[in-house]
């Protein structure tokens, strides 16, 4: 079947409570839906089949970063850009933010959560192998509560020690002094990572005392080794040094060739990336804090349909749809036709809408899920006549050709601009908008991008202001 | 405010595409159920539990009882090339059958329940293969092969036999489409008339191939498309088989049918470029002149020569020779079916190939000689132009193209300044390049793939309708039919018109789209950067025409000779009378002031002639572009960072420069993402490897934050054409593999042979 892009029917469910949550999972045949990001896409191109989805959403005991005893504790729904951001983990764990800031574009990574990630079990994760070398542990409720190291937790490909009923709670990492490295390489822009790197090392006098080296996205689960360079001074250990030590540790891999690559390909980007991690520190993402607000406040049964109330552009819209009815084809059915879609697999950012004023891909989230919440487009921020300071900048810059992709991008740069970096600076940019657009090559796009970046800053303009 | 409608309807949310029209009352969704195996017998397909479930489906056998014939083939071969699988499958994803249901969700759900029972062939993966003959894709033509053309220009044999030096250079090009980021859509309604909606890219490969397999006369066939179409690049003139499984299925089932493709669809079936491989031979003398070249391609068109295949190999017969001055030429062209997907239009259309094996051949010859290699192309470039043709200088090529006059020496130079300067950057690949840019096909070329002594007709079609109209306010109202994807057309024409009429562009109305009860020509469509060249020199003739008739009409107020001068016709006493007048005094009393205020033009350029034997002018337009790449190159991985990217070129007139800048980036972010990432890749076994952003690699606007890109637009004057402006949208695409791997090849110090480069 190749006609996709449109989930099979399911049951959806919205829990006011944890207790509540874990018992429609523990009794039905229902799976958890945290921020979406892998469970939609794979329910669109039917690789996956749900009978039921409980949303977690609502449940605010699997949401914020507390620190705890030495230990710092990460809820389950911390998405991934509150994991980049949050100040806490920045200081703490840069590695972890630094590949949380990491994971595919900034809509992704407004609904995209920590829990969400290390539940599936991608090969080519960001997380796992960070987590690895930071000897995490995964919190995991059901009919109890335990607590499992992570290495042990992740089984193998989409494979975890999680049990029907249970959840991930939160994921717990010791604080300690280590110097932390991350990398990561990707072919093109839209794809998964083909291989992550990280590295933890302690240090005494400049020189190795202990360290863990973590590889994903070459094999079937990302691979660890200890002790990695222990002895050597990190000053001055050369390129050539490196490389020798991680020959041999790279022979036992066993690597799954691909689209992306074949093995000897990828062996030699993981060398690249070691020693990138090794020689670099990480560093975490230089905007300031995120948070993203997912909670709907209604709480719903488990059923095929629901009566839904979102507001679009300020005014309420109600209707019964289908619980598998993609939020993009709700608002195109609603004439918000601006909205656009190109792809099946959530990717190329077409049908960016703001969700409660932050970027989402409307083809990534459940109608059902904008249930009470705010949605907008562009013509949501625009006031009377005129053009707002976005779409000026766009028509200025001449950053379209078909205007395909026209909207989306306005929506995820008015997120970028407003939460992000308003200066639109290179190094950010490149981890935010990374929408597709097969017309304009980009060029245009970007200068449409600096130049709203610089009217907001020297006009003070805003949107809603023409 | 910038004038710039469509960019306006952008920013606005008001684009009116495919996607976003209405459907008529009653409309189902069509979804097709398609092949899952390469290549197949097919023994049974039974879509009776789709009907249990309540659903409406049509088996291949259901579909094909209403098609009267096959398509027709640009190529005199029996191969029968049907919308819908007959008896045999031959690709993953070729349409089997399909399904109806009051939504879309509905009918993709129903899909699971058709039952399809393919006996699995052994399928025919690659052209290599194909050659082989193991396995037949058509077992009824006895080979793989569906054409095999020899031609020679000039005395090829004795000019390789003087060269002091001769090299070989091997190549190979991937499967690539330029997937636009709207995929197809079609609304059709199939009672007495065939009415069909649909973002096709022009009228003929629709309306005539459409026409032909229902059997239905011109006459009952509407095309219209939309006024916004979310991209083409040739891609969306392959469209007809969907045409076609939408209307029977409204014929069959009574309603409208609405069919839109899914991503993965596109992936899977819509149209790309052919796997081309082969070599290219060059012969020089010992001081680096070029003598002789010869052209070994070998084109893997997959399973059906879908017309106007294999028009990618002679889409640039008239230039064969590029930019240098070599008469004696011999290409050698074979083309064979396999099981993938059928190969058509995409952007560049067989250039990009072409300039990729002949611009690194002309580097391995340098390397041969020891030579710079732009100081190899410039011992070669065309110095003079001295074959007058109506009135006008060209370079005539050996195999029939007409170059016109330019100054190639001014843009090699320019381009050498920015190579010595590149040259001084260390640890960094740089690269060259020189293309001639065809623009406006003469479709004529099409004719090459049968022998000059077996073809029955002859075809040069090119030209294009233009209709204008003053309204009785004085507005002007434009329809052209074509099809805008983005291209700027409507505002374009609208500032042209309005130069032309001294009115502002507001005042006039641009209809740009499809709509076959309205004049059209064979030729019309927006393919081959023929609008400035063409549809402008179209649009100024309608301007002139109508002028004619409005002179006519000032006559009734004037006296004596009339002229028109900044919006009003002045006589030679100098009393004038302004537009809106006269627009008013036809429009509100004919009977006083008769005439007719409507002109319809079909512009063509006598240029454009049928092929005479393998000789023929395939295009219009052809102009010089020098392309420079510098990349770095990972000494691990051979990951590629593209640092600089230069196009200089001589473009004739520059009628908008920001929509001229925007065309030439995407057509330099297309080549590199062809050059470096993307590639419809199908595993041994004939199974397609990429039906996602994510396997296709597309490069995303991460990928081009900090790659600095440098165009220079020289204006050469070009008399022949009354816009003055040449073709560009397609020139970067068209060099960029061949720089990139060039540069590439400079910083590995190894030639690199094929693209996307892994
Ligand atoms: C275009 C695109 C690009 C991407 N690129 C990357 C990338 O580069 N790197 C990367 O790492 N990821 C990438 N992702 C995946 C992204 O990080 C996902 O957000 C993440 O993998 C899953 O998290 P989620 O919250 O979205 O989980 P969901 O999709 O909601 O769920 C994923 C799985 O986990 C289960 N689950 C969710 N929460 C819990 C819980 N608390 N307890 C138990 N089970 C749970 C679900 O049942 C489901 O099986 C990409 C996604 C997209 C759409
Ligand atoms: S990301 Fe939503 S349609 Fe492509
Ligand atoms: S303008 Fe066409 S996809 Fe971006």
């Amino acid at each position: 079947m190749f006609a996709l892009g449109f989930p099979k029917a399911f049951r959806y469910s919205r829990p006011e409570s944890l207790e509540e949550a874990l018992e429609e999972l523990e009794e039905g045949e229902a799976v958890p839906l945290a921020g979406g990001q892998s469970l939609i896409p794979m329910m669109k191109l039917r690789v996956l089949e749900v009978k039921g989805l409980v949303d977690l959403n609502d449940l605010e005991e699997l949401r914020g970063v507390r620190e705890v005893e030495g230990e710092v504790r990460i809820g389950a729904l911390e998405t991934h850009n509150e994991v980049a951001t949050n100040q806490t983990l920045r200081r703490e764990f840069p590695s972890l933010s630094a590949s949380a800031w990491e994971i595919a574009d900034l809509q992704v990574r407004n609904r995209g959560t920590i829990g969400g990630s290390i539940a599936n079990a991608d090969p080519s994760s960001n997380y796992l192998p960070v987590l690895m070398t930071l000897d995490a542990e995964v919190v995991i409720v059901g009919k109890g509560e335990r607590r499992e190291r992570l290495e042990e937790f992740v089984r193998g490909p989409y494979t975890t020690s999680l049990r029907r009923g249970e959840l991930v709670k939160e994921v717990v990492l010791r604080k300690e002094n280590r110097r932390t490295g991350f990398a990561l390489a990707r072919r093109g822009g839209s794809s998964y990572p083909i291989a992550v790197v990280a590295v933890s090392m302690s240090l005494e006098d400049g020189v190795v005392t202990s360290s863990k080296l973590a590889i994903g996205g070459i094999s079937e689960r990302p691979v660890s080794f200890k002790d990695f360079l222990v002895g050597k001074g990190l000053g001055e250990v050369k390129e050539e040094e490196v490389l020798k030590a991680i020959d041999p540790l790279l022979e036992e891999v066993g690597v799954i060739e691909d689209v992306h690559g074949g093995k000897e390909y990828k062996l030699k980007v993981a060398k690249r990336l070691v020693v990138e991690a090794v020689k670099e520190v990480a560093r975490p993402p230089p905007v300031k804090e995120m948070e993203t607000h997912w909670r709907n406040g209604r709480r719903l049964g488990p059923s095929t349909r629901h009566v839904v109330k979102v507001k679009v552009n300020g005014t309420w819209l109600e209707g019964e749809v289908e619980s598998r009815k993609l939020l993009v084809d709700f608002l195109r059915e609603r004439g918000f036709t601006e909205v656009k879609r190109g792809c099946d697999e959530g990717k190329c950012g077409a049908c960016t809408v703001l969700v409660n004023g932050r970027a989402v891909k409307s083809c990534n989230v459940f109608a059902v899920q904008a249930d009470n919440q705010e949605v907008t487009t562009i013509r949501g921020l625009v006031k009377g006549e005129g053009l707002n300071y976005l779409q000026r900048a766009f028509l200025e810059s001449y950053a379209m050709q078909c205007g395909f992709c026209t909207h989306g991008f306005m929506m995820v740069t008015h997120d970028y601009l407003d939460n992000v970096d308003p200066e639109a600076k290179d190094e950010t940019l490149v981890h935010c908008v990374k929408n597709v657009c097969r017309c304009t090559g980009y060029v245009q796009i970007i200068k449409a991008i600096r130049t709203a970046s610089r009217e907001l800053r020297e006009k003070g303009v805003h949107y809603g202001v023409t | 405010m910038v004038h710039y409608l469509e960019g306006l309807r952008a920013v606005k949310g008001e684009g009116e595409y495919i996607h976003d029209l209405p459907s008529p009352p009653g409309t189902l969704y069509m979804a097709i159920y398609r092949s899952y195996v390469p290549h197949g017998r097919i023994k049974r397909v039974d879509v009776s539990d789709v009907v249990r479930k309540g659903g409406i489906a049509y088996t291949n056998e259901d579909l094909l009882k209403l098609v009267k014939a096959p398509f027709p083939l640009a190529l005199p071969v029996k191969v029968e090339y049907y919308p819908v699988a007959k008896g045999k499958v031959r690709f993953v994803g070729e349409p089997l059958a399909v399904v109806l249901a009051e939504d879309p969700y509905r009918a993709v759900d129903l899909l699971e329940y058709v039952n399809a029972e393919i006996e699995e062939l052994p399928p025919v993966t690659n052209a290599q293969e194909a050659l082989k003959g193991k396995a037949l894709v058509h077992e009824e033509l006895g080979t793989n092969v569906v054409m095999r053309r020899h031609m020679e220009f000039g005395d090829v044999e004795r000019a390789f036999k003087d060269c002091d030096v001769v090299v070989r250079k091997d190549f190979k090009v991937a499967k690539h489409s330029a997937l636009p980021l709207e995929t197809y859509g079609i609304i059709t309604r199939f009672g007495e008339e065939l009415d069909v909606i649909a973002n096709v890219q022009g009228p003929m490969l629709q309306a005539y191939y459409v026409a032909k397999a229902l059997g239905l006369p011109e006459s009952k066939v509407r095309i219209r498309s939309p006024r916004d179409i979310g991209g083409s690049f040739g891609v969306k003139y392959s469209l007809y088989p969907y045409i076609v499984l939408t209307a029977v299925a409204s014929k069959l089932s009574g309603r409208p049918v609405r069919w839109t493709e899914s991503r993965t669809e596109s992936f899977l079936a819509s149209s790309s470029n052919a796997d081309r491989e082969g070599y290219v031979e060059l012969g020089s003398t010992r001081d680096g002149r070029i003598r002789a070249v010869k052209y070994n391609f070998l084109e893997d068109v997959g399973a059906y020569p879908r017309p106007p295949e294999p028009g990618a190999l002679f889409r640039v017969q008239g230039n064969l020779n590029g930019a240098y001055d070599v008469r004696n030429i011999e290409a050698e062209y074979t083309v064979v079916v396999t099981n993938k997907s059928p190969t058509g239009l995409n952007r560049g259309y067989g250039s990009p190939q072409f300039y990729f094996a002949l611009e690194t051949a002309v580097d391995e010859l340098a390397k041969e000689l020891g030579l710079d290699p732009l100081e190899l192309r410039k011992r070669n470039l065309i110095t003079s132009f001295d074959k007058v043709v109506q009135g006008y200088p060209f370079y005539e090529t050996a195999t029939g193209g007409l170059y016109p006059k330019q100054d190639y020496a001014k843009v090699v130079q320019l381009l050498e300044e920015e190579y010595k300067r590149a040259r001084r950057e260390e640890g960094m690949g740089v690269g060259v390049s020189i293309v001639i840019e065809p623009s406006v096909t003469n479709l004529g070329y099409v004719d090459l793939a049968v022998e000059g002594e077996k073809r029955r007709h002859k075809h040069s079609p090119s030209g294009e309708y233009v209709t204008l109209s003053l309204n009785y306010d004085g507005s002007l109202s434009v329809f052209v039919n074509s099809t805008n994807e983005g291209l700027g057309h409507e505002t374009v024409v609208a500032e042209v018109v309005a130069r032309e009429f001294h009115v502002d562009p507001s005042q006039v109305k641009v209809e740009y789209k499809v709509d076959t009860s309205h004049p059209w020509a064979l030729s019309s469509g927006s393919y081959s950067s023929r609008f400035a060249p063409l549809v402008v020199s179209g649009v100024i003739k309608a301007c002139d025409a109508l002028k004619e008739r409005l002179a006519d009409l000032a006559k009734r107020y004037l006296e004596g000779e009339v002229k028109f001068v900044e919006g009003k016709f002045v006589d030679e006493k100098g009393r004038s009378v302004d537009l809106k007048t006269l627009a008013s005094s036809f429009h509100w009393d004919p009977y006083s002031f008769p005439g007719n205020l409507t002109v319809t033009v079909f512009y063509h350029s006598d240029l454009l002639y049928p092929a005479n034997g393998d000789k023929v002018n395939s295009s219009l337009g052809y102009s010089i572009q020098g392309h420079l790449a510098v990349v770095k190159v990972d000494p691990l991985t051979h990951d590629v960072k593209v640092k600089r990217y230069v196009v200089i070129h001589d473009v004739g007139k520059v009628l908008k420069e920001e929509l001229l800048d925007g065309v030439m980036y995407g057509s330099v972010i297309q080549g590199l993402a062809e050059a470096l990432y993307e590639r419809l890749e199908y595993d041994p076994n004939g199974n397609p490897l990429v039906t996602t952003f994510d396997a296709y690699e597309t490069p995303t606007l991460a990928e081009v934050v900090g790659m600095e890109i440098t165009l220079k637009h020289l204006e050469g004057e070009v008399k022949f054409l009354p816009s003055g402006a040449l073709g560009a949208g397609e020139g970067p695409i068209m060099g960029v593999l061949a720089t990139l791997a060039n540069a590439v090849s400079d910083a590995l110090k190894r030639r690199v042979n094929q693209v996307p480069m892994r």
